[in-house]
């Protein structure tokens, strides 16, 4: 492999949120970001109604919603999310949550892919359930509330995107 | 005018709805009061509601307001903190079915601290947070999504460099 081969040689990431405030989380985060996602990026979400907006940036996955109260409808999400992963392979997943994106990150790590989880700034004073669910497999683990970082060995805080 | 929104969540916020509804006949609101009152059965006999808006529309009734009267969520709150509104929120409360948990207390109270928003943790305080907010100018919200972006980057180029070893 030539030098100008290696260079082009980038991680295929998967971006994801829930409809509603995680989705807006997400987009102020990607308004800001310069050298991610890119081209190869590809994106989930959790309804139809969302992914217009996220058709424009590239391909759209949408997973459905679930929540703790249905543990069917999170188990379809979750084979759903599993089916995307083992077709697409990303090296890392990034998401805002919540719980149907705890489920495409319970999938991508069965793969092998690292896992940056941002809980929302919505949690102040703990994080959320499916925040706490992804402690153990964050690769990084971002909260938007310093005080929220104390004693956890691998939770940062790095700023609030809201 | 004055809008009013109890949000989109799938409850019922009535106390709200009644509360504002009675500081009119009080006269404790001088301005025109429009409300999206969501799932709410009680209906208001002093202000223009509606049930629920479009978001354009909802959108358009925030940016014409001079400050909004709203439930403790999230999306309000940083819509108010975005658009540099002038925002007093009544938290719902779990023991009155009106939300799943009392999250929206820690949510107010946090916001209220730093001198973002005004709160009504009950009716009862509706009346003194309606004077408040005629003089209330927002705190306006310092946020790094930048910073985040960046930080996020500084691990994707780790896990780079990292496949480009394998």
């Amino acid at each position: 492999m030539d030098l100008s081969e290696k260079r082009e040689k980038t991680i295929r990431i998967c971006v994801g949120a829930s409809a509603g405030g995680h989705m807006n989380e997400l987009l102020k985060l990607l308004e800001k970001s310069q050298s991610w996602p890119h081209h190869s990026s590809f994106y989930v979400t959790t309804m139809e109604t969302l992914a217009g907006k996220l058709r424009q940036k590239g391909l759209v996955y949408v997973i459905g919603e679930c929540n703790r109260r249905h543990p069917l409808k999170t188990l379809r999400v979750l084979m759903r999310s599993l089916k995307i992963m083992i077709k697409e392979h990303p090296d890392v997943v990034i998401t805002t949550g919540s719980l149907p994106l705890a489920m495409v990150c319970l999938s991508a790590k069965l793969i092998g892919a690292k896992i940056v989880w941002i809980d929302s700034i919505a949690n102040i004073e703990r994080f959320s359930l499916s925040g706490r669910m992804m402690l153990p497999f964050a690769d990084l683990f971002l909260t938007q509330w310093p005080e929220l970082a104390e004693g956890y060995r691998n939770v940062e805080y790095a700023g609030a995107i809201i | 005018m004055i809008f009013l929104t109890v949000g989109t969540y799938p409850l019922p916020f009535e106390r709200l709805v009644k509360a504002v509804d009675i500081a009119i006949t009080k006269r404790l609101i001088e301005e025109e009061v429009f409300a999206q009152i969501g799932l709410s059965c009680y209906r208001p006999q002093n202000m223009g509601y509606v049930e629920m808006l479009h978001k354009e529309d909802f959108d358009s009734y925030f940016q014409k307001a001079s400050a909004v009267i709203s439930h403790a969520g999230m999306g309000t709150i940083k819509m108010a903190l975005d658009n540099k509104k002038s925002l007093l929120v009544m938290p719902r409360l779990q023991e009155y079915g009106e939300v799943v948990n009392d999250h929206q207390v820690a949510t107010a109270k946090r916001f209220e601290e730093l001198g973002h928003i005004l709160v009504a943790y009950s009716e009862e305080e509706l009346p003194e947070k309606l004077q408040q907010l005629k003089s209330f100018s927002p705190r306006p919200r310092q946020s790094q999504p930048r910073a985040v972006a960046d930080r996020i980057a500084k691990f994707l180029s780790q896990i780079t460099a990292e496949k480009q070893v394998e």
